[in-house]
């Protein structure tokens, strides 16, 4: 192992959205920052979405599954105990590489599920606190969107104009104003005009198999040039294999492998942890000493514990005209929050918001889609075919997940990835209260469907392709005793140790995750910088 | 190099005799239709072979299921799966797919990539073949003036 004699200010571990909204805040502000990625740069010309074959990648290397593509810098998860499969994708930008881009914030009862509705806990901070951040992180990314959604407090105008909703969209709002249910063009970071030296979406669809014009702004495209350009130091091909602590039981760097595999050491005077609700606690959960023997900051007992993700309903209707459904970006169209906060009639607690997706290509229509079920085969095949490809109107209801413990990421036995460090398993199940609102979900989206005029609608009750959002499992909350990180994501164990993923989330709201992820990391961003002289007390 | 280059080795595995019996299976799962071809002249059976041959697993999957489907045509009918009458095949792939399930859907994933990837299928049913980005397509600006009534719905969120 090579000991590295530089000390930098802060590590960072993940150029995520995270790691690069907090990277840029403080490199911005002239501290030491060192970034540490396991995968590399994206290379936008080489994304599938660029060549004629692009769905063949979603089922090989651009897979969502890292179980699947199996690239050199992916991990393995075992996931012999969950219903949801954990998507992710290392690289710069991290998942958003291959994200959909929708931007909603939390909202403000979602902060506080256990006084408005007596479950689970409240956040230690609120939708108010957060609020300057989101609107920064909104300036700093360029969000298309409209100012003024009645399911949101008053917010700035958007950096760009909504997405256009095209023919499909329209279609589902003729559904939504006959039921007299709230709807709104989704919040969406991707450029509907050029902004901040970025062009304008051209309508190609499958942001999820790369963004080639750089319109979606992951990471890799918005804070991580700026964050270089101000001095931060990001490296590539480094695998963290463990955060490492000093006898004083602060923490003082990381051991990763570098591009070679060679073994490293990094020295740091703080620590962020930035590698998603998995990765951060395998890190810690991974990171044992004499002085964190079941694992760093683990003296709650909650590291790994409470993962949350968001279950996912969908319903695909069916129309008879051509709804031109595959152009437009795939997940950015309308949203509702008609369904999103409790409602006690319905025999479960929260809710969960509408989105509508288009639709991706020929291969996804023909195996199902968000259906997960393929089209017949045999004499009526052709038949389904046509009859779906560019005539289906796809709705997801994304559910808030509530916090239980036996939901976790633990440490896989027997399974390490390529260079020998222990992997990560998932044992989650779907409660009773998830259950029964993804089945509430579905009757009113084929009740919003009809109301639309399909001619049939189809649905899938537990998308088991959903796991997206990976959050929980390093919460937040003001009591050592069920918490792992205060409100500013500061280790109650380390105090020189901070998380910044969605591991902080303590509940999961009924909304997408990446602009209050975001949010919560510019937050510890400025609390890092006016405590930068005192970060060991 | 990443699974996708590696499918597209053409890591064939197959004896002359079994392709030509997969050949003869996708053209079940996706018939001759009006003008467009049926998935063993449109090349579904070599992508299937592709996929599978990547790990010894899935290239294990793939020949026990062929060996399934001979053995049920044979007890059923006596003779060889190609020899059997439309119906008689698409009633032993029926029972195939209920008792093999793994080997099927593999087979329904891989047959359907294949056929609606080829250029020329894409083109005869009038689908995109060209690559999605960058050119795209064009769609109108969103209307604000469709939210008035939302708008006028009032306030859908709690104060917290």
């Amino acid at each position: 192992m090579s000991e590295r004699t530089d000390i930098v200010d802060v590590l960072v571990i993940g150029a995520g959205m995270s790691g690069g909204a907090f990277t840029w805040s403080l490199a911005s502000a002239g501290i030491g920052v060192m970034c540490l990625e396991q995968g590399g740069w994206p290379i936008p010309s080489l994304y599938p979405s660029t060549r004629a074959d692009w769905e063949l990648h979603l089922y090989s290397d651009y897979h969502f599954d890292p179980n699947v593509r199996g690239l050199p810098e992916d991990y393995p998860i075992n996931t012999e105990d969950t219903p949801i499969t954990p998507f992710m994708y290392n690289a710069v930008g991290g998942s958003a590489v291959h994200w959909g881009a929708h931007f909603p914030r939390m909202r403000p009862s979602d902060f506080r599920v256990k006084t408005l509705d007596g479950v689970a806990d409240d956040w230690p901070l609120t939708y108010y606190d957060l609020e300057p951040f989101f609107d920064l992180n909104d300036r700093m990314t360029g969000v298309a969107g409209l100012a003024g959604n009645p399911a949101y407090p008053p917010m700035p105008p958007r950096q760009t104009p909504p997405l256009g909703i095209g023919k499909q969209g329209n279609k589902l709002v003729e559904g939504f104003e006959r039921l007299g249910w709230h709807w709104w063009p989704a919040e969406s970071a991707i450029n509907s005009a050029p902004y901040d030296g970025r062009p304008a979406c051209t309508y190609g669809g499958p942001c999820v198999t790369g963004c080639s014009v750089a319109a979606k702004s992951s990471a890799d495209v918005t804070y991580w040039p700026k964050a270089i350009s101000s001095g931060a130091v990001l490296k590539t091909s480094a695998r963290v294999a463990e955060v490492t602590v000093g006898s004083d039981g602060l923490a003082n760097g990381a051991v990763y492998y570098d591009a070679h595999g060679a073994v490293q050491r990094q020295k740091a005077r703080a620590v962020v942890m930035a590698a998603n609700g998995i990765g951060t606690p395998r890190l810690l959960l991974n990171s044992r000493s004499a002085l964190f023997p079941d694992g760093l900051a683990n003296g709650s007992g909650l590291v790994g514990k409470n993962l949350m993700f968001h279950p996912v309903a969908a319903t695909v209707g069916i129309f008879d005209e051509d709804l031109e459904a595959h152009k437009g970006p795939l997940a950015c169209s309308i949203t509702s929050y008609e369904h999103c906060e409790t409602n006690a009639a319905r025999g479960f607690v929260r809710g969960y918001q509408l989105q509508s997706n288009r639709q991706l290509g020929p291969v996804n229509t023909a195996l199902g889609g968000p259906l997960e079920q393929p089209i017949p085969w045999g004499a009526a095949h052709h038949e389904s075919f046509d009859a779906r490809f560019g005539k289906i109107i796809p709705l997801a209801a994304l559910g808030e997940d509530l916090p239980e413990l036996h939901n976790e990421v633990a440490l896989g036995p027997n399974l390490t990835d390529g260079h020998g460090i222990p992997a990560p398993k998932v044992n989650y199940t779907m409660s009773d209260n998830s259950i029964k609102m993804m089945d509430d979900a579905v009757a009113r989206m084929e009740e919003v469907m009809n109301a639309a005029g399909a001619v049939r609608a189809l649905s899938n009750r537990t998308l088991q392709g959903a796991g997206w959002h990976l959050l929980g499992t390093a919460r937040m909350g003001s009591d050592p005793r069920a918490s792992v990180v205060d409100e500013f994501g500061r280790a109650h164990d380390v105090k020189n140790l901070f998380v910044i993923d969605g591991s902080l989330f303590v509940t999961s709201g009924a909304v997408n995750p990446t602009s209050t992820i975001q949010a919560l990391a510019l937050r510890t961003a400025e609390f890092v910088k006016r405590n930068a002289r005192n970060l060991t007390q | 190099m990443t699974t996708h280059d590696r499918a597209h080795e053409r890591s064939l595995f197959l004896s002359p005799q079994q392709r030509k019996l997969l050949a003869d299976v996708v053209d079940q799962l996706i018939p001759l239709g009006d003008g467009v071809p049926g998935a063993g002249e449109a090349g579904a059976a070599e992508h299937v072979e592709g996929i599978a041959g990547i790990t010894p697993a899935s290239r294990a999957v793939l020949i026990g299921g062929l060996k399934a489907i001979e053995a049920n045509s044979g007890r059923r009918h006596g003779t060889g799966f190609v020899d059997l009458s439309d119906s008689q095949k698409v009633d032993v792939l029926r029972e195939v797919e209920s008792q093999h399930a793994r080997f099927f859907a593999a087979l329904i994933r891989d047959s359907y990539a294949g056929y609606y990837s080829n250029p020329a299928v894409l083109d005869a049913k009038g689908l995109p073949v060209s690559a999605p980005q960058p050119n795209g397509y064009e769609i109108e600006p969103f209307d604000p003036t469709l939210l008035d009534s939302v708008r006028a719905r009032g306030k859908k969120y709690r104060d917290a």
